[in-house]
Protein backbone atom coordinates (compact mmCIF):
# COMPACT_ATOMS: atom_id res chain seq x y z
CA UNK A 1 0.00 0.00 0.00
CA UNK A 2 1.35 3.70 -1.03
CA UNK A 3 -0.48 6.79 -0.32
CA UNK A 4 -2.18 7.24 -3.45
CA UNK A 5 -3.70 3.91 -4.35
CA UNK A 6 -4.43 0.87 -2.44
CA UNK A 7 -3.83 -3.14 -3.73
CA UNK A 8 -7.50 -3.78 -1.79
CA UNK A 9 -9.38 -0.94 -3.30
CA UNK A 10 -10.98 -2.29 -6.36
CA UNK A 11 -12.21 -4.88 -4.07
CA UNK A 12 -14.10 -2.69 -1.87
CA UNK A 13 -15.21 -0.36 -5.00
CA UNK A 14 -16.72 -3.84 -6.56
CA UNK A 15 -18.40 -4.08 -2.83
CA UNK A 16 -19.71 -0.97 -2.57
CA UNK A 17 -20.90 -0.96 -6.60
CA UNK A 18 -22.94 -4.09 -5.36
CA UNK A 19 -24.47 -2.74 -2.67
CA UNK A 20 -22.95 -5.14 -0.01
CA UNK A 21 -21.42 -2.55 1.34
CA UNK A 22 -20.72 -2.10 4.52
CA UNK A 23 -23.28 -4.84 6.07
CA UNK A 24 -22.38 -7.69 3.46
CA UNK A 25 -18.80 -7.89 3.28
CA UNK A 26 -15.97 -9.71 4.22
CA UNK A 27 -15.09 -8.51 8.12
CA UNK A 28 -11.47 -8.33 7.29
CA UNK A 29 -12.19 -6.10 4.03
CA UNK A 30 -14.21 -3.76 6.34
CA UNK A 31 -11.79 -3.35 8.81
CA UNK A 32 -8.70 -2.69 6.37
CA UNK A 33 -11.57 0.45 4.98
CA UNK A 34 -11.66 1.69 8.18
CA UNK A 35 -7.77 1.99 8.37
CA UNK A 36 -6.72 2.40 4.91
CA UNK A 37 -7.07 6.11 3.94
CA UNK A 38 -7.01 5.46 0.41
CA UNK A 39 -9.83 2.96 0.60
CA UNK A 40 -11.82 5.44 2.81
CA UNK A 41 -11.53 7.70 0.66
CA UNK A 42 -12.88 5.25 -2.56
CA UNK A 43 -15.64 4.37 -0.33
CA UNK A 44 -16.50 7.79 0.65
CA UNK A 45 -16.46 9.09 -3.12
CA UNK A 46 -18.45 5.84 -4.16
CA UNK A 47 -21.19 6.43 -1.91
CA UNK A 48 -21.41 9.95 -2.83
CA UNK A 49 -21.67 9.33 -6.14
CA UNK A 50 -23.87 6.54 -6.28
CA UNK A 51 -26.49 8.02 -4.28
CA UNK A 52 -26.33 10.62 -6.76
CA UNK A 53 -27.38 8.37 -9.40
CA UNK A 54 -30.04 7.17 -7.04
CA UNK A 55 -31.26 10.73 -6.25
CA UNK A 56 -31.10 10.77 -9.97
CA UNK A 57 -33.56 8.13 -10.53
CA UNK A 58 -35.90 9.57 -8.31
CA UNK A 59 -36.52 12.87 -9.40
CA UNK A 60 -35.70 12.53 -12.97
CA UNK A 61 -37.78 10.35 -15.66
CA UNK A 62 -35.24 9.44 -18.53
CA UNK A 63 -37.31 8.08 -21.66
CA UNK A 64 -37.80 4.74 -22.29
CA UNK A 65 -36.10 2.88 -24.42
CA UNK A 66 -38.86 2.49 -26.93
CA UNK A 67 -38.42 6.17 -27.27
CA UNK A 68 -35.67 6.52 -27.84
CA UNK A 69 -35.00 3.45 -30.22
CA UNK A 70 -37.92 5.10 -32.28
CA UNK A 71 -36.24 8.71 -32.22
CA UNK A 72 -33.17 6.99 -33.66
CA UNK A 73 -35.27 5.45 -36.34
CA UNK A 74 -36.78 8.50 -37.70
CA UNK A 75 -34.02 9.91 -37.87
CA UNK A 76 -32.07 7.78 -39.37
CA UNK A 77 -34.74 7.54 -42.09
CA UNK A 78 -34.93 11.06 -42.65
CA UNK A 79 -30.91 11.05 -43.23
CA UNK A 80 -31.38 8.12 -45.27
CA UNK A 81 -33.45 10.03 -47.69
CA UNK A 82 -31.78 13.41 -47.16
CA UNK A 83 -28.43 11.34 -48.71
CA UNK A 84 -30.43 9.71 -51.36
CA UNK A 85 -32.00 12.83 -52.80
CA UNK A 86 -28.58 14.90 -52.16
CA UNK A 87 -27.41 14.41 -56.03
CA UNK A 88 -30.50 15.78 -57.04
CA UNK A 89 -30.36 18.54 -55.19
CA UNK A 90 -27.12 19.61 -56.38
CA UNK A 91 -28.39 19.21 -59.94
CA UNK A 92 -31.26 21.14 -59.05
CA UNK A 93 -28.90 24.27 -57.75
CA UNK A 94 -26.83 24.29 -60.95
CA UNK A 95 -30.12 24.26 -63.42
CA UNK A 96 -31.40 27.48 -61.28
CA UNK A 97 -27.78 29.00 -61.26
CA UNK A 98 -27.91 28.25 -65.20
CA UNK A 99 -30.89 29.55 -65.62
CA UNK A 100 -30.47 32.75 -64.30
CA UNK A 101 -27.59 33.36 -66.38
CA UNK A 102 -28.92 32.11 -69.55
CA UNK A 103 -31.93 35.16 -68.38
CA UNK A 104 -29.48 37.82 -67.84
CA UNK A 105 -27.92 36.78 -71.08
CA UNK A 106 -31.06 36.61 -73.26
CA UNK A 107 -31.96 40.01 -72.03
CA UNK A 108 -28.48 41.43 -73.13
CA UNK A 109 -28.68 39.66 -76.41
CA UNK A 110 -32.05 40.95 -76.84
CA UNK A 111 -31.51 44.22 -75.21
CA UNK A 112 -32.62 46.62 -78.59
CA UNK A 113 -35.75 44.79 -78.56
CA UNK A 114 -36.38 44.64 -74.79
CA UNK A 115 -35.29 48.91 -74.75
CA UNK A 116 -37.63 49.47 -78.04
CA UNK A 117 -40.27 47.67 -76.09
CA UNK A 118 -39.84 49.29 -72.56
CA UNK A 119 -39.74 52.82 -74.72
CA UNK A 120 -43.13 52.25 -76.53
CA UNK A 121 -44.46 51.15 -73.22
CA UNK A 122 -43.27 54.80 -72.39
CA UNK A 123 -41.20 53.52 -69.45
CA UNK A 124 -37.65 55.19 -69.80
CA UNK A 125 -39.33 58.89 -70.04
CA UNK A 126 -39.84 58.30 -66.34
CA UNK A 127 -36.32 57.11 -65.34
CA UNK A 128 -33.99 59.14 -64.03
CA UNK A 129 -31.06 60.60 -66.73
CA UNK A 130 -28.12 59.71 -65.08
CA UNK A 131 -29.09 56.26 -63.97
CA UNK A 132 -30.51 55.10 -67.64
CA UNK A 133 -26.95 56.81 -68.37
CA UNK A 134 -25.22 54.37 -66.67
CA UNK A 135 -27.35 51.07 -67.59
CA UNK A 136 -26.79 52.10 -71.26
CA UNK A 137 -23.09 52.27 -70.66
CA UNK A 138 -23.20 48.83 -68.78
CA UNK A 139 -25.36 47.41 -71.54
CA UNK A 140 -22.93 48.64 -74.14
CA UNK A 141 -19.99 46.84 -72.47
CA UNK A 142 -22.19 43.94 -72.10
CA UNK A 143 -22.80 43.73 -75.42
CA UNK A 144 -19.37 44.08 -76.61
CA UNK A 145 -18.72 40.74 -74.28
CA UNK A 146 -21.82 39.05 -76.17
CA UNK A 147 -20.16 39.85 -79.52
CA UNK A 148 -16.82 38.45 -78.39
CA UNK A 149 -18.33 35.53 -77.35
CA UNK A 150 -20.19 34.44 -79.98
CA UNK A 151 -21.11 30.87 -78.53
CA UNK A 152 -22.70 32.18 -75.50
CA UNK A 153 -26.20 32.34 -77.46
CA UNK A 154 -26.19 28.64 -77.81
CA UNK A 155 -24.78 27.60 -74.30
CA UNK A 156 -27.86 30.25 -72.81
CA UNK A 157 -30.37 28.62 -74.99
CA UNK A 158 -28.86 24.99 -73.59
CA UNK A 159 -29.07 26.61 -70.20
CA UNK A 160 -32.73 27.72 -70.54
CA UNK A 161 -33.83 24.80 -71.48
CA UNK A 162 -32.13 23.17 -68.80
CA UNK A 163 -34.28 25.46 -66.21
CA UNK A 164 -37.54 24.77 -67.78
CA UNK A 165 -36.63 21.10 -67.92
CA UNK A 166 -36.22 20.63 -64.16
CA UNK A 167 -38.97 23.06 -63.29
CA UNK A 168 -41.16 20.16 -65.63
CA UNK A 169 -39.69 17.49 -63.79
CA UNK A 170 -40.30 19.22 -60.28
CA UNK A 171 -44.19 19.64 -61.47
CA UNK A 172 -44.53 16.00 -62.51
CA UNK A 173 -43.13 14.43 -59.25
CA UNK A 174 -44.98 17.08 -57.27
CA UNK A 175 -48.57 16.17 -58.57
CA UNK A 176 -47.54 12.02 -57.97
CA UNK B 1 -38.49 14.63 -55.83
CA UNK B 2 -37.64 12.16 -52.84
CA UNK B 3 -39.92 9.43 -53.96
CA UNK B 4 -37.77 9.62 -57.51
CA UNK B 5 -34.67 7.87 -55.41
CA UNK B 6 -35.67 6.55 -52.20
CA UNK B 7 -39.41 5.26 -51.35
CA UNK B 8 -40.40 5.48 -47.32
CA UNK B 9 -40.46 1.72 -47.28
CA UNK B 10 -36.75 1.69 -48.66
CA UNK B 11 -35.95 4.19 -46.10
CA UNK B 12 -37.34 2.41 -43.43
CA UNK B 13 -35.19 -0.41 -44.63
CA UNK B 14 -31.94 1.32 -44.43
CA UNK B 15 -32.36 2.72 -41.54
CA UNK B 16 -33.45 -0.25 -40.08
CA UNK B 17 -30.37 -1.84 -41.01
CA UNK B 18 -28.02 1.06 -40.19
CA UNK B 19 -28.13 0.47 -36.83
CA UNK B 20 -25.68 -2.55 -35.14
CA UNK B 21 -27.91 -3.43 -32.43
CA UNK B 22 -31.76 -4.55 -32.83
CA UNK B 23 -34.32 -3.30 -30.50
CA UNK B 24 -34.83 -5.82 -27.82
CA UNK B 25 -30.73 -5.99 -27.58
CA UNK B 26 -30.63 -2.14 -27.48
CA UNK B 27 -33.56 -2.08 -24.67
CA UNK B 28 -31.04 -4.63 -22.54
CA UNK B 29 -28.68 -2.16 -22.89
CA UNK B 30 -30.58 1.03 -22.57
CA UNK B 31 -31.85 -0.23 -19.24
CA UNK B 32 -27.95 -0.73 -18.18
CA UNK B 33 -26.55 2.32 -18.98
CA UNK B 34 -29.11 5.15 -19.45
CA UNK B 35 -29.05 6.04 -15.93
CA UNK B 36 -25.63 6.47 -15.17
CA UNK B 37 -25.34 7.47 -18.56
CA UNK B 38 -27.53 10.28 -17.93
CA UNK B 39 -25.87 11.47 -14.69
CA UNK B 40 -22.54 11.85 -16.24
CA UNK B 41 -24.00 13.75 -19.09
CA UNK B 42 -25.69 16.06 -16.12
CA UNK B 43 -22.27 16.18 -14.08
CA UNK B 44 -19.84 16.91 -16.80
CA UNK B 45 -22.20 19.57 -18.89
CA UNK B 46 -23.87 21.00 -15.83
CA UNK B 47 -27.09 21.34 -17.30
CA UNK B 48 -30.31 18.53 -16.56
CA UNK B 49 -31.77 19.65 -20.05
CA UNK B 50 -29.08 19.85 -21.89
CA UNK B 51 -27.85 16.09 -20.62
CA UNK B 52 -31.48 15.15 -21.85
CA UNK B 53 -30.62 16.16 -25.55
CA UNK B 54 -27.21 14.69 -25.34
CA UNK B 55 -29.08 11.44 -24.11
CA UNK B 56 -30.20 10.79 -27.21
CA UNK B 57 -27.77 12.27 -29.07
CA UNK B 58 -25.20 9.77 -27.51
CA UNK B 59 -27.71 6.92 -27.84
CA UNK B 60 -28.26 7.73 -31.69
CA UNK B 61 -24.79 8.21 -32.45
CA UNK B 62 -23.94 4.71 -30.73
CA UNK B 63 -26.70 2.83 -32.76
CA UNK B 64 -25.25 4.45 -35.71
CA UNK B 65 -21.76 3.34 -35.03
CA UNK B 66 -19.92 0.85 -36.87
CA UNK B 67 -18.58 -1.07 -34.14
CA UNK B 68 -15.71 -3.91 -34.48
CA UNK B 69 -16.53 -5.78 -30.66
CA UNK B 70 -19.66 -6.54 -29.31
CA UNK B 71 -18.26 -7.37 -25.52
CA UNK B 72 -20.37 -5.43 -23.13
CA UNK B 73 -17.73 -3.43 -21.74
CA UNK B 74 -16.15 -2.07 -25.05
CA UNK B 75 -20.07 -0.91 -25.83
CA UNK B 76 -20.21 1.11 -22.56
CA UNK B 77 -17.33 2.63 -22.74
CA UNK B 78 -17.40 3.51 -26.48
CA UNK B 79 -20.87 5.02 -25.42
CA UNK B 80 -19.23 7.39 -22.62
CA UNK B 81 -16.63 8.18 -25.39
CA UNK B 82 -19.16 9.55 -27.20
CA UNK B 83 -21.09 11.34 -24.40
CA UNK B 84 -17.43 12.72 -23.63
CA UNK B 85 -16.82 14.07 -27.17
CA UNK B 86 -20.29 15.64 -27.50
CA UNK B 87 -20.05 17.62 -24.37
CA UNK B 88 -16.42 18.73 -25.20
CA UNK B 89 -18.09 19.68 -28.74
CA UNK B 90 -20.92 21.31 -27.04
CA UNK B 91 -18.46 23.52 -24.97
CA UNK B 92 -16.42 24.25 -27.78
CA UNK B 93 -19.62 25.79 -29.32
CA UNK B 94 -20.25 27.68 -26.34
CA UNK B 95 -16.70 28.93 -26.37
CA UNK B 96 -17.11 29.72 -23.02
CA UNK B 97 -16.70 26.12 -20.85
CA UNK B 98 -18.81 26.38 -17.38
CA UNK B 99 -17.40 26.37 -14.63
CA UNK B 100 -21.07 26.19 -12.35
CA UNK B 101 -22.87 23.12 -12.59
CA UNK B 102 -26.27 23.43 -11.57
CA UNK B 103 -28.40 21.77 -8.77
CA UNK B 104 -30.03 18.69 -10.47
CA UNK B 105 -33.22 19.20 -8.04
CA UNK B 106 -35.70 21.71 -7.29
CA UNK B 107 -34.92 23.02 -4.12
CA UNK B 108 -38.81 23.93 -3.35
CA UNK B 109 -39.87 21.27 -3.57
CA UNK B 110 -39.98 19.71 0.14
CA UNK B 111 -38.21 16.64 1.50
CA UNK B 112 -41.51 13.61 2.30
CA UNK B 113 -39.77 11.91 5.25
CA UNK B 114 -36.16 12.21 7.22
CA UNK B 115 -33.94 10.09 4.91
CA UNK B 116 -35.34 12.17 1.43
CA UNK B 117 -34.01 15.22 3.58
CA UNK B 118 -30.79 13.51 4.14
CA UNK B 119 -30.28 13.02 0.85
CA UNK B 120 -31.00 16.08 -0.31
CA UNK B 121 -28.59 17.76 2.07
CA UNK B 122 -26.07 14.90 0.84
CA UNK B 123 -26.48 15.69 -2.50
CA UNK B 124 -26.51 19.47 -2.30
CA UNK B 125 -22.80 18.88 -0.49
CA UNK B 126 -21.71 16.95 -3.80
CA UNK B 127 -23.09 19.70 -5.95
CA UNK B 128 -21.33 22.25 -4.23
CA UNK B 129 -17.82 20.21 -4.25
CA UNK B 130 -18.39 19.27 -7.88
CA UNK B 131 -19.11 22.56 -8.87
CA UNK B 132 -15.66 23.44 -8.06
CA UNK B 133 -13.88 20.70 -9.82
CA UNK B 134 -12.83 20.47 -13.39
CA UNK B 135 -14.94 19.14 -16.11
CA UNK B 136 -12.00 16.57 -17.01
CA UNK B 137 -11.90 15.60 -12.91
CA UNK B 138 -15.66 15.07 -12.82
CA UNK B 139 -15.27 12.85 -15.72
CA UNK B 140 -12.36 11.21 -14.24
CA UNK B 141 -14.91 10.42 -10.94
CA UNK B 142 -17.63 10.02 -12.49
CA UNK B 143 -16.40 6.86 -14.36
CA UNK B 144 -13.93 5.69 -12.11
CA UNK B 145 -16.38 5.54 -9.01
CA UNK B 146 -19.98 5.49 -10.76
CA UNK B 147 -19.10 3.13 -13.57
CA UNK B 148 -16.22 1.61 -11.76
CA UNK B 149 -14.52 1.68 -15.14
CA UNK B 150 -10.68 0.81 -15.02
CA UNK B 151 -7.97 3.11 -15.59
CA UNK B 152 -7.44 1.88 -19.05
CA UNK B 153 -11.16 1.94 -19.76
CA UNK B 154 -11.38 5.73 -18.79
CA UNK B 155 -7.82 6.74 -20.80
CA UNK B 156 -9.94 5.02 -23.41
CA UNK B 157 -13.59 7.48 -22.81
CA UNK B 158 -11.06 10.74 -22.23
CA UNK B 159 -8.63 10.30 -24.76
CA UNK B 160 -5.52 9.84 -22.23
CA UNK B 161 -2.80 7.92 -21.58
CA UNK B 162 -3.52 5.12 -18.95
CA UNK B 163 0.08 6.08 -16.76
CA UNK B 164 -1.19 8.94 -16.23
CA UNK B 165 -4.57 8.45 -14.86
CA UNK B 166 -3.48 6.99 -11.43
CA UNK B 167 -2.11 10.19 -9.86
CA UNK B 168 -4.91 12.59 -11.61
CA UNK B 169 -7.55 10.41 -10.33
CA UNK B 170 -5.62 10.31 -7.19
CA UNK B 171 -5.59 13.65 -6.80
CA UNK B 172 -9.32 14.43 -8.20
CA UNK B 173 -10.12 11.78 -5.20
CA UNK B 174 -8.32 14.25 -2.95
CA UNK B 175 -9.64 17.14 -3.67
CA UNK B 176 -13.47 16.07 -3.59
CA UNK B 177 -12.68 14.72 -0.60
CA UNK B 178 -11.68 17.88 0.80
CA UNK B 179 -14.08 19.71 -0.37
CA UNK B 180 -16.70 17.63 0.67
CA UNK B 181 -15.21 18.47 4.33
CA UNK B 182 -17.71 18.48 6.89
CA UNK B 183 -20.25 16.35 5.02
CA UNK B 184 -17.98 13.84 4.91
CA UNK B 185 -19.36 12.24 7.97
CA UNK B 186 -23.36 12.51 6.61
CA UNK B 187 -21.78 11.02 3.48
CA UNK B 188 -20.44 7.73 5.43
CA UNK B 189 -22.89 6.85 7.28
Amino acid sequence: MNTTSCDQEIEVLRAVHAGRWPEAIDPALRAHAAQCPVCDEVVLVACALLDDVGTGAETHPLPSASLVWWKAQLRARREAVERASEPIVIFERVAYALGCLALLGVSLWQRTRIENWLDSLGWFSTFPYQTYARGQEFLATASLFTLWVPEWTAILAAAAGILVITFALRLALADE
Amino acid sequence: MHELTLTAIEAAAEAETAFHMDEDRFRLFHERTARKLWGYLARIAGDPALADDLLQETYYRFLRARLAEDDEAYLRNYLFRIATNLVRDHWRQQKNQRSLVQPLRDDTESPVDDRTAERVQQQSDLDRALNRMKPREREMLWLAYAMGSNHKEIAGVLGMKAESIRLSLFRARRKLVALLGGSKARLRE
